[in-house]
């Protein structure tokens, strides 16, 4: 079942177009990385989702229902980022009391276990923690009101590393315990891709891939060989790098296109490798001839 | 699939007022301290007077009447109202279940709280300033009227709610589409200009307290459902 | 209504500055100042205002009493007489209960040259004459009558100073009271700007005819009035 699904969605700021007709469903259960370079449209998509913003053309459904100003889906949906904020008068525990008066499925218990073990004192004010601590407050603040949606925006921003990691371990767990649907950004897809089960890519405003990671992964493959072997080949493929060194070629070329058995290849000593997710990411969303070497030349 | 929250509007207002009106407490705290010094700063002279001569006779009166604090609690209204609006007040209100329907519902009750207890501080502050000019001057004390009448109450209660409605709309209608946001403010601006640059407001004030009172209500009404119309359209901005 | 305007802008500044200033203390006093604290703050400050309204309510009678607008018309009817029994020569209205003042006074001769200094305006002081068979020749009784005196529903009768009476080289003279101001501290719980605008909440009195100073002299005596002030009652 969709929780979630757009048709044409597009939004503008102005003249600045941030999303271009997007259309995608996402199921319900499910945790998605949403990825995208910055300024791609992640956040306006996500500020659409959780009905901050309505969309310029297109329509987008959140649980059947348009999320723009609407109680029913916000009551079901939680949307964590960095602009989280609270009245300067509540202390962190105060918070969490206000947390389960507004939220059914509350867990305080595991609220405080989690803040415990990450030492955060309760006393304090929401105002007065660190940037790695008020990131962890807000994902604890997110993961324990259990939403059928829960929107994370960039939830490890400023963590620790041990935290990190700690942190994505929790995601998981909570997931089992209370499955929903996380939509999760991050720049550190790397760690993530542990825990992810599709991802939905951005670029440029518009979604360029969404698939299960797996599916994902298997998109895109390099091949490497002798040059003169792989120069036939690559005429026939979509390249999306390309490097030369002594005779030798290495490209990243999409999958899909790649009408060539491995044997064959093998035969033409070309070796053939997988991408992870976040290289694949990065080649897809790179833009043709971009080079930072190009700019100091 | 777990099966989905449901929750009335009517149940998150609820929340949100009672969350609000503790949390914004600090407005309440401010009246109090701007009506003390308002207090002070007119207990030597009320807050008018008027003179007679006669012959050789010289007759002043300082008139102490609840003139002062009321326009004091009325500014004070719009400007509390203007704040509830502001990016500060608004971005705590998502962190929690809410909508812009329902947090301006919950703004539009607490201001309607807080205008009620203002009035009785507003009183409060008046017999407290009494007393002090009573103990400090023992004599030459005419009085014509100590109790505040219903009418009195309810007319305070209403132009101090007008002026919150006001400070709502205001600031409501800078967060709303562009369009509303230049009408809205012109019209404003042009109404505050003809009521209180012309004598056009003069025969209002023949009306009697509770038709005033009522008129009051009945703008602030107005405001208020306009209020609720722009925030229904406008978009969250956190930048 | 200007005046309102500009009171309500500076008050607008006023209160502007002190948000300001609030502000920017509240900061610093957040930890001490918890919603709770406030909320007690604020109801002991309305307990505080209640215990002044009992206690100003049991322990200040004012000792000037107020007159409603139908006392003062009632007051009115008593004494729109006054001009017209004046105008007929009539003095059955200056009655003992008015009288403040008597002054008995001796000069020679037949005629009683009269001086009055009357500061400013003349209409404070009504001056008549009035033939007298009781009083002696070389004799004359003069007489303050005060009429109330109701200035914003306050009978101020008792304010009014009195005239100055002497005889000096066989003339008259009578000097208007010297300038005097009473100061009221008027309190009313209503909303003062509308009361004021809708004006005629209050009936005022012409106080015109409030006071008369009579001058008694025997028949066959005459007043020589240089400045035509005074005029004849029976």
């Amino acid at each position: 079942m969709n929780i979630i699904q757009c048709v044409e969605l597009s939004k503008s700021f102005g003249r600045r177009q941030a999303l271009q007709r997007v259309t995608c469903a996402i199921d319900a259960e499910k945790i998605i990385g949403i990825i995208g370079l910055n300024g791609a449209g992640k956040s306006t998509l996500l500020n659409i989702f959780a009905g901050y913003l309505k969309p310029t053309t297109g329509s987008c459904k959140v649980f059947n229902e348009n999320p723009f100003n609407n109680i029913q889906t916000a009551a079901n949906m939680i949307f964590i980022d960095d602009q989280l904020s609270f009245s300067e008068y509540l202390s962190l525990e105060d918070i969490l009391k206000m947390g389960a008066d507004f939220y059914p499925n509350w867990q305080n218990e595991l609220a405080y276990r989690m803040l415990d073990y990450a030492g955060i004192d309760l006393t304090a004010k929401h105002q007065q923690l660190s940037k790695g601590q008020l990131a962890t407050f807000n994902l604890v603040y997110g993961l324990v009101s259990r939403c059928a949606l829960t929107i994370l925006d960039e939830p490890m921003n400023g963590m620790d590393e041990v935290i990190r990691t700690d942190f994505y371990r929790a995601i998981l767990k909570e997931y089992l315990a209370f499955p929903r649907t996380f939509l999760i950004t991050s720049h550190h897809l790397q760690e993530m891709e542990s825990i992810l089960e599709e991802i939905l890519l951005i670029d440029e405003g518009s979604v360029i891939a969404h698939a299960p990671l797996d599916e994902f992964k298997e998109q895109l493959i390099s091949l490497s060989g002798p040059s003169d072997e792989l120069a036939d080949l690559l005429s026939e493929t979509e390249v999306y790098a390309q490097k030369i060194v002594a005779g030798m070629t290495s490209a990243v070329v999409g999958a899909s296109k790649l009408f060539v058995s491995e044997e064959i290849l093998r035969t033409k000593g070309i070796k053939v490798s997988t991408l992870t997710a976040s290289e694949v990411c990065m080649y897809l969303t790179n833009k043709k001839g971009r080079d930072i070497d190009a700019i100091f030349d | 699939m777990q099966s989905l929250t449901n929750i009335s509007l009517k149940t998150i207002v609820k929340k949100q007022v009672k969350w609000e009106a503790k949390l914004n407490i600090s407005a309440l705290s401010s009246l109090v301290i701007v009506q003390i010094i308002f207090g002070v700063l007119t207990s030597s002279s009320g807050s008018a007077s008027s003179g007679h001569g006669h012959g050789n006779l010289d007759v002043r009166f300082s008139i102490y009447s609840l003139d002062t604090f009321l326009i004091v609690s009325a500014i004070w209204a719009f400007i509390v109202a203007l704040l509830f609006t502001t990016k500060a007040y608004r971005v705590d209100d998502l962190s929690v279940i809410s909508s812009r329907t329902s947090s301006t519902i919950a703004n539009i009750f607490v201001m309607i709280m807080y205008s009620f207890i203002a009035v009785i501080i507003m009183i409060s502050t008046y017999y407290l300033q009494v007393l002090g000019i009573l103990l400090v001057e023992k004599k030459s004390f005419v009085t014509e009227g100590l109790f505040i009448s219903p009418s009195t109450f309810i007319l305070c209660f209403s132009s101090i709610c007008l002026f919150g409605a006001l400070g709502l709309l205001f600031g409501t209608s800078f967060k709303g589409p562009v369009v509303i946001k230049i009408f809205l403010s012109t019209f404003m601006v042009f109404s505050f200009i003809y009521i209180f640059m012309t004598p056009n407001i003069i025969p209002l004030m023949m009306l009697p307290n509770l038709m005033i009172s009522v008129l009051c209500l009945l703008v602030a009404t107005l405001c208020f459902c306009l209020t609720i119309w722009i925030a229904n359209k406008s978009e969250v901005s956190r930048k | 209504m200007i005046v309102t305007t500009i009171f309500f802008f500076t008050s607008i500044l006023l209160v502007i500055a002190i948000f300001q200033i609030l502000s920017k203390l509240g900061k610093k006093t957040k930890r001490i100042w918890t919603p709770k604290r406030i909320m007690i703050g604020i109801t002991s400050y309305i307990i505080l205002g209640l215990t002044a309204f009992i206690y100003i309510s049991f322990f200040s009678d004012s000792k000037i009493p107020v007159l409603s607008s139908s006392d003062i018309k009632q007051v009115e009817k008593k004494f729109d007489q006054i001009p017209k029994y004046d105008q007929e020569f009539n003095s059955s209205y200056l009655t003992s209960d008015y009288k403040k003042k008597t002054w008995e006074i001796n000069f020679d001769g037949d005629t009683l040259p009269v001086v009055i200094n009357n500061d400013d305006n003349n209409l404070s002081l009504n001056i008549r004459q009035r033939y007298n068979d009781n009083i002696e020749s070389g004799k004359a009784l003069i007489t303050y009558y005060q009429f109330p005196f109701i200035v914003n529903g306050v009978d101020l009768s008792d304010e009014v100073p009195l005239p100055d009476v002497y005889v000096a080289q066989n003339q008259l003279f009578i000097e208007s009271f010297s300038k005097q101001q009473v100061n009221y501290n008027r309190l009313k719980a209503t909303i003062g700007f509308l009361d004021f605008n809708r004006g005629a909440e209050r009936y005022e009195m012409d106080n015109s005819y409030s006071n008369f100073i009579v001058i008694d002299i025997p028949r066959g005596t005459e007043i020589e009035d240089s400045q035509g002030l005074i005029y004849y009652l029976e």
